[in-house]
């Protein structure tokens, strides 16, 4: 038993076999223009190849911009696990939640009326696969020991994204960052947001 | 020294509906960042060895893989078919009617009792009446048994009960059909046991235009028998399509409820809460429609107020000038002979009339043929004294319970009214027309049902409704 145990961590440390951990984290609160154009931005003037620096710099400004907004945001949930196949398997699904576009809308909601309509709202998502034990994955770890009854507040949240400062893009291997919608006329509806699809949001308070 | 920048995006979407990118870091596939100073450590080190075991799997998370939660009854069931959770289980019926039925024609039992009048339709609740038809669209985890629609087990039913019932409602609009010109102000809400609903609206549907507002399904262990409800339209269908094709275009509305939709719900796990609450049209609505008059029908003479779900609705209704009366079925019934002979204004709806008139279908106001006409003193803000039925003139008083004719509604706080209604929202019990599933997180899909919520399953806190019932219109 221990011997398997030994072998299949030696493996992975020894570079062999990497072993992987996930942290994610999505957020859905009212369409601000501004703050979707904003976030919306920092996603297409990107360009197709990045350093670490630019990584680092890109996720400390969508953090930034979120921390300004934090109280607007209703519903939120985030993920750290540190076992390999569920990494794997729980980074390909948030990936999958952007590229069949499962989440998005497949026509226009229209714009919100600011004074008499319902509103619309934005979600941004973001997910990392991290090498398992390495110094960020660590940190990360750290950041994400939550007391259970405060795994939904918004301190929590708010502990949370500030704390991305330390994840090191070396230890990355693929990240993935996504807004919804990419047209603020296409923003989600309250009965969207009470589709099965989005069960997995908790309120945040 | 290459500056070939480590992340690649692979992945970018900028479409209306989303915008997003993925990156890979290609070149750490093979270079763990982890050095191996720390891997041979690691190794070496036993006891840091198994603390990094023990650290595995740990997680704090959006939520475990499954998870136990509330959903709306109704929804489960148009997801995963009328029988949610009770696949194969049958229903009872009682008072299964003895007369050829051809199930075929259920198919349009919608159709047939949609309201004539178009202005009607937006109010028309068909819920109950498409649950014949409707397949489910998912299947709970681990399920096999076939799913078999509603229409092939339904059985039309007729009772006693419906009949006294249909007679009632028949007396009701034989009053309406003798005034001339007709009475077109006056809406009609009928809020009976769900079989006697129907039967009383039969009996008037040659007058009024009946308008189903049941919003609920039939279930094997439904806490509301709504299938009873569903085999009494099925007995009266061809009624109602006759008398849809012979009554009058502009035909007053008459809402039909079901009054076991607030039924109690015991905390118990053989029940499935399929209880629902009345949508009528608000205020502002009837007034467009015409209407200045509601009678509220309801099984007796006793039953005054209204039920709580409409509390918030008639104390509007009043604010906005709408005359909101009501009048307990059993103010109908058959003739009664003999002095001394009083109706059984206490008996249950539906119970047999111990009556021996001559003709026992002929119902009247008060119980006999010379106090039919007093229904229009009774209840003279309608306006029906005029007119050739001369009610207005000296007929004896029907002496029955004034408790409805002089009802003023006044705003309460029950569970369903807030006792300061404001037409925006509306209120409900916690936990209510609610069944407990356990679903996967990743996925929202059903893999349990669990119909009782007691214990920690139960939420505390109070839902409410947004405005808007009707949509724009």
């Amino acid at each position: 038993m221990e011997s398997g145990l030994v072998g299949e961590l030696g493996l992975g440390l020894l570079g062999r076999r990497m072993i992987h951990s996930i942290f994610a984290l999505e957020v859905c609160m009212p369409l601000d223009p501004i703050l979707h154009r904003a976030l919306r931005g920092l996603i297409v003037d990107g360009t197709e190849a990045a350093s670490f620096q630019e990584k680092w710099s890109l996720y400390r400004r969508v953090a930034d911009i979120l921390m300004g907004h934090l109280e607007r945001v209703e519903r939120g949930c985030w993920d750290y696990f540190d076992d390999d196949a569920r990494a794997l398997r729980d980074f390909d699904m948030w990936v999958k939640g952007m590229t069949t576009k499962e989440g998005a809308r497949t026509e226009p909601s229209g714009q919100a009326d600011p004074y008499r309509g319902t509103a619309r709202y934005m979600t941004v998502t973001m997910a990392f696969l991290l090498v398992n034990n390495s110094p960020t994955d660590l940190a990360i770890s750290s950041l994400c020991n939550i007391p259970e009854p405060d795994l939904w507040k918004r301190a929590t949240f708010a502990r949370i994204l500030n704390g991305l400062g330390a994840v090191s893009f070396a230890s990355v291997k693929s990240d993935t960052l996504y807004v919804i919608p990419g047209d603020d006329g296409w923003g989600l509806t309250i009965e969207d947001l009470g589709e099965p699809k989005f069960e997995y949001l908790r309120n945040v308070v | 020294m290459t500056d070939t920048p480590p992340f690649k995006r692979d992945e970018f979407l900028d479409e209306p509906g989303i915008v997003g990118a993925r990156w890979w870091q290609e070149g750490l596939v093979h270079t763990s960042p982890v050095s191996r100073r720390a891997a041979i450590q690691a190794l070496l080190v036993g006891g840091g060895l198994l603390t990094f075991g023990l650290v595995v799997s740990k997680s704090s998370s959006c939520g475990p893989d499954k998870s136990t939660v509330e959903k709306s009854s109704l929804d489960m069931q148009k997801q995963y078919g009328w029988d949610f959770g009770a696949r194969g289980e049958s229903l009872t019926w009682n008072g299964a009617a003895a007369e050829p039925f051809q199930p075929g024609a259920l198919a349009s039992l919608s159709n047939d009792l949609t309201p004539v009048r178009a202005e009607l339709r937006p109010y028309f609740i068909p819920t109950l009446l498409q649950s014949l038809t409707m397949a489910p669209t998912s299947t709970v985890e681990g399920e096999t048994r076939p799913f078999v629609p509603l229409r092939d087990v339904l059985r039309p039913i007729h009772t006693v009960q419906m009949d006294a019932a249909y007679h009632r409602g028949k007396a009701l609009a034989d009053l309406f059909a003798a005034i001339s010109p007709p009475l077109k102000d006056v809406a009609v809400v009928v809020d009976l046991p769900g079989p006697e609903s129907v039967a009383f609206a039969a009996g008037a549907a040659a007058v009024f235009d009946p308008v189903f507002a049941i919003d609920n399904w039939p279930h094997p262990k439904g806490v509301v028998p709504a299938h009873q409800t569903l085999a009494a339209a099925a007995y009266y269908q061809p009624l109602f399509a006759k008398a849809a094709a012979a009554r009058p275009s502009s035909a007053p509305p008459l809402f039909v409820l079901d009054r076991a939709r607030l039924s109690a719900y015991a905390d118990d796990q053989a029940q499935f809460d399929n209880r629902h609450v009345a949508r009528l049209p608000p205020a502002d609505r009837l007034l467009s429609l015409g209407v200045k008059h509601v009678l509220y029908v309801a099984p007796t003479v006793s039953d005054v107020p209204e039920l709580d779900d409409l509390n918030d609705d008639f104390a509007l209704d009043a604010v906005s000038g709408l005359d909101i009366k009501i009048v307990g079925a059993d103010a109908f019934g058959p003739e009664l002979k003999g002095p001394g002979t009083a109706p059984t204004w206490a008996a249950p709806l539906g119970s047999t009339p111990a009556s021996s008139a001559d003709d026992p279908s002929a119902y009247y106001y008060g119980w006999r043929r010379a106090t039919n006409a007093s229904f229009w003193v009774d209840y003279a803000t309608f306006g029906g004294g005029g007119g050739k039925t001369s009610a207005a003139s000296a007929v004896p008083p029907s002496n029955v319970p004034t408790a409805g004719r002089d009802y003023v509604p006044r705003a309460r706080v029950s569970p369903f009214s807030s006792g300061n209604p404001t037409g925006t929202t509306r209120t409900l019990p916690p936990s209510f027309g609610v069944v407990t599933v356990e679903v996967a997180a990743a996925t929202g899909l059903v893999l349990a049902v669990l119909f009782g919520r007691s214990g920690s399953w139960s939420r505390g806190s109070s839902g409410s409704w947004g405005s808007g019932f009707w949509g724009g219109g």
